[in-house]
């Protein structure tokens, strides 16, 4: 589990235009060592289980991951129910500010996504200080920055640097991942931590993103499907391996 | 007198859709742009870059910018999406103040993880 992470890759069963297959190739050629595919959110939670097995010989170590994209935050729990426990990761896309408050103190939600037309005052301080306490990290998805430019990137550029503001002033725990569609959409480690940084994101901060939140994160689901997590602050120790 | 700027040069590779060969000014080309289109025309004439060399065949190439501009420009390749419309990812293997220790480095192009943390 150790190594760089891309959170949020695509293949053909959500969207993509890449199989699984060529993105995993492609993610293990540019020197990733963890790859989470978004897949699960668009399938049928109890294919999880095979496509996983189909991905379980493959050298970047693969985990699944669920985006939800709701518009009220009775929906989001509609759909968290239908996903919790049966995927590594689980991402809420904020379309409101509604959806983005409650998603921040749900224990299930691991990762906020922002859409590319977010305007900044979805993220605020309220929902950037739940972030910090329940360690839900913000997610900087990189493929808006690379795929358009002018005057539409340097507009995403502005928002950012203000919800980056909010973000860094709260503590909150940052992830990064590339959104890529297809395989020519990933981008190696050095890149998303150069993107990372154009952004607005502290070098420390970009590593910490890309090499350990994704992990603390993984982590922690890991051991709640496996049942250690008895509720939030409560984990049994094996006391021979822990 | 006035100090000449330090060089450094980047080792990268390029990976394409499809086999034909890419023409070296095409490379050039779609770099600059991303400079000029990222930091504008001021930082683009500061950047300093120079494609030393690049091989066609393995798509790996070697260039030279100043030491000043070596995180924007690295950024700006970092963002080139497309050559010649064909969808495209430039890799950094390696930067260095020589070109010598750049040749190593195409030789082994695997960047890990241990490279990332050092």
């Amino acid at each position: 589990m150790k190594g760089s992470y891309d959170v949020h890759v695509h293949s053909t069963h959500s969207g993509g235009t890449s199989t699984l297959s060529e993105m995993i190739e492609m993610a293990h050629r540019l020197g990733h060592q963890n790859i989470c595919i978004s897949d699960f959110g668009a399938i049928d939670p109890s294919q999880v289980e095979t496509l996983l097995q189909e991905c379980k010989d493959f050298t970047p170590n693969v985990y699944a991951r669920a985006d939800i994209s709701p518009k009220t935050p009775r929906e989001l729990s509609h759909k968290l129910n239908y996903v919790r426990r049966k995927v590594d990761l689980v991402a809420v896309e904020c379309s409101s500010e509604n959806v983005c408050r409650f998603a921040s103190t749900n224990r299930f939600v691991d990762i906020l996504t922002l859409p590319p037309t977010v305007k900044a005052p979805v993220f605020t301080e309220i929902v950037a200080r739940n972030c910090s306490k329940n360690e839900i990290a913000l997610e900087i998805t990189l493929i808006p920055f690379i795929r358009y430019y002018g005057k539409v990137r340097a507009k995403l550029l502005r928002i950012w640097r203000k919800i980056l503001s909010v973000a860094l002033r709260n503590d909150v725990m940052f992830v990064i991942g590339t959104g890529a569609l297809s395989k020519y959409e990933l981008r190696g480690s050095r890149e998303m931590l150069l993107l990372a940084k154009l952004v607005g994101l502290p070098h420390g901060l970009a590593k910490q993103s890309l090499l350990e939140n994704p992990f603390k994160l993984i982590e922690r689901r890991i051991l709640e499907k496996n049942g250690k997590i008895i509720m939030p602050g409560v984990r049994t120790i094996d006391e021979e391996k822990d | 007198m006035v100090k000449e700027e330090k060089s450094r040069y980047i080792a990268f590779e390029i990976i394409i859709e499809d086999e034909t060969p890419l023409e070296v000014i095409s490379v050039f080309n779609s770099i600059s742009r991303s400079i000029l289109s990222l930091y504008g025309e001021v930082e683009a004439s500061q950047s300093g870059i120079w494609l030393i060399e690049f091989d066609a065949e393995t798509c790996h190439g070697i260039l030279r910018c100043t030491s000043k501009s070596l995180d924007k420009v690295q950024t700006a390749m970092a963002i080139v999406s497309s050559i010649d419309n064909r969808p495209t990812i430039i890799r950094l293997l390696k930067t260095s103040g020589t070109i010598r220790s750049l040749r190593s480095a195409l030789e082994q192009p695997t960047l890990t993880s241990e490279d990332l943390q050092s």
